[in-house]
């Protein structure tokens, strides 16, 4: 007794129609091959060298958005907690002069460096020997601050008037255009932010929306861990576990930006030719985008 | 410094050294893929030239989405899919509906494609030819299957239909074939 062909399996029609395929003469025009291996050849590209994984860790996303909306309740609720008195003083700063735009988050977009306490030269004391380059020195237009909770950077956001940024137009532009702006007039000095933003360009454009994608994009934080080479391309990319997750609640949350790399990389410290740093790029609207790369340079070869 | 394509080495690792600037892994991927794609493409449409231009445009679109390629899903899914897409748009763009109920009773020989008619197999012209006969939805699910080696689900997947509803095209379409082979016999 035969079994019924299964519709998932090849049966003697497939095997006899694949031989009658082989055999057909058909094939495509030498000018397409052609014409599709030259074009393979010219893409227009930004990482011509070193091979690069890129890894994502896609049901990682949607723990990392659980944890981000767990952490924005807790906060505001801790807050709501904690605040009659701060009521009574916002109560009475109500009659001051209005605060300074300096002050009002989604009037420009920043970029911020870890603090050198988030350094691994100041974190790790038997490292701080093991490295001679310290960080270069950060522009001063560039803010520096210490890294942020991701709870409190989520509610940081939420907090951002979405409203505000249409009505200054800067809904109009992408979120690209935003953040390349940002970069460009923050950090002239540091181009190594232009070139991990070029990266983060290159390899995950789904951050980089329009405007109606932007709607679509997420809330939470985007981690990312990164190195290049000295070059300016990327050696290798991923989406880093995100803290509290995976790895980091298994062998303890990660202390300093190395570590990470090493975590979601595999990237020794050792193979890095300067301290690796966190980057965060941010947009202050309602369609908040933060991007914390952490971002290593390799040693050449 | 370039490094030797291995025989071994899976799509998806081909794609990602070609999205980190690797032509030749490109070149070795093209060269797995480009007779079943070919296939699937020259049996959807039975038009060399239309079959050039859809290779053409499934190729580039793979070129130009190798940037956001994430190896979630095995590589020839996403590539199928990328064909079927294209294959989806040009049947929109020239509603081939009507131009295929023209060929359905056209006999395979009849074809103006000198090169079809040199096949030394009767039988596997005639097979081939049954294939292009059937509806389109069945013949693709078919030739997904045939061609790209896809599973149900990844047909699925691929064409967006659901698992059940695949699961029937490929038994339409084998019922079919078997009734036009029994007719050409």
């Amino acid at each position: 007794m035969t079994l019924p062909p299964s519709e998932d399996l090849p049966d003697d029609l497939i095997n006899a129609y694949r031989r009658a395929s082989a055999g057909d003469a058909s094939q495509p025009s030498p000018q397409v091959r052609d014409s599709i291996l030259s074009r393979a050849a010219h893409r227009p590209k930004t990482s011509q060298q070193a091979p690069v994984r890129v890894r994502v860790l896609s049901w990682q996303w949607k723990a990392a958005a659980s944890l981000a909306v767990v952490g924005l309740v807790g906060v505001l609720t801790s807050q709501m907690l904690h605040t009659p008195q701060k009521t009574s003083e916002r109560q009475s700063a109500a009659s001051a002069p209005p605060p300074s735009p300096d002050g009002m988050r989604e009037s420009a977009p920043t970029v911020t460096a870890d603090s050198p306490s988030n350094d691994p030269l100041t974190n790790t004391p038997a490292r701080t020997t093991a490295r001679a380059a310290a960080p270069k020195p950060i522009g001063p237009s560039v803010s520096v601050s210490p890294s942020m909770p991701a709870p409190e950077a989520a509610q940081r956001f939420a907090a951002a008037p979405a409203p505000a940024a249409a009505a200054s137009g800067a809904s109009t532009r992408s979120a690209d255009l935003v953040l390349q702006n940002s970069v460009v007039a923050a950090a002239p000095l540091d181009p190594w932010k232009v070139k991990t933003l070029e990266a983060l360009r290159s390899f995950y454009p789904e951050l980089f929306g329009t405007p109606a994608s932007l709607s679509e994009a997420r809330v939470e934080p985007v981690q990312i861990a990164l190195v290049m080479n000295e070059d300016g391309t990327v050696y290798e990319t991923a989406y880093e576990t995100p803290l509290g997750q995976d790895q980091a609640t298994e062998h303890g949350r990660p202390e300093t930006p190395a570590e990470r790399l090493t975590l979601a990389l595999g990237v020794s410290p050792l193979e890095l030719a300067a301290p690796a740093r966190v980057i965060v790029f941010d947009r202050g609207t309602g369609q908040a985008v933060r991007i914390d790369v952490t971002v290593g340079i390799r040693k050449s070869r | 410094m370039l490094r030797m394509v291995e025989a071994s080495e899976s799509d998806e690792a081909l794609m990602l050294r070609y999205a980190g600037g690797e032509v030749r892994a490109f070149e070795e991927l093209y060269r797995r893929h480009e007779m079943k794609v070919w296939r699937f493409l020259y049996r959807s449409v039975a038009d060399q030239a239309s079959a050039d231009e859809l290779m053409q445009e499934v190729w580039i679109a793979v070129i130009a989405s190798v940037e956001r390629y994430r190896p979630t899903a095995r590589f020839t899914t996403w590539l199928f899919t990328l064909a079927h897409h294209e294959l989806v748009d040009r049947h929109r763009r020239s509603k081939r509906l009507g131009i295929e109920q023209e060929m359905v009773d056209l006999p395979a020989d009849a074809r103006d494609e000198p090169h079809r008619q040199a096949e030394s197999s009767q039988h596997a012209q005639a097979l081939i030819a049954a294939v292009e006969q059937l509806p389109a939805e069945q013949r693709e699910a078919f030739l997904l299957q045939a061609e790209g080696d896809l599973s149900l689900e990844e047909i699925a997947e691929a064409t967006g239909a659901t698992f059940e509803t695949v699961k029937s095209r490929l038994r339409y379409a084998r019922n079919k074939l078997k009734q036009l082979l029994q007719e050409h016999v």
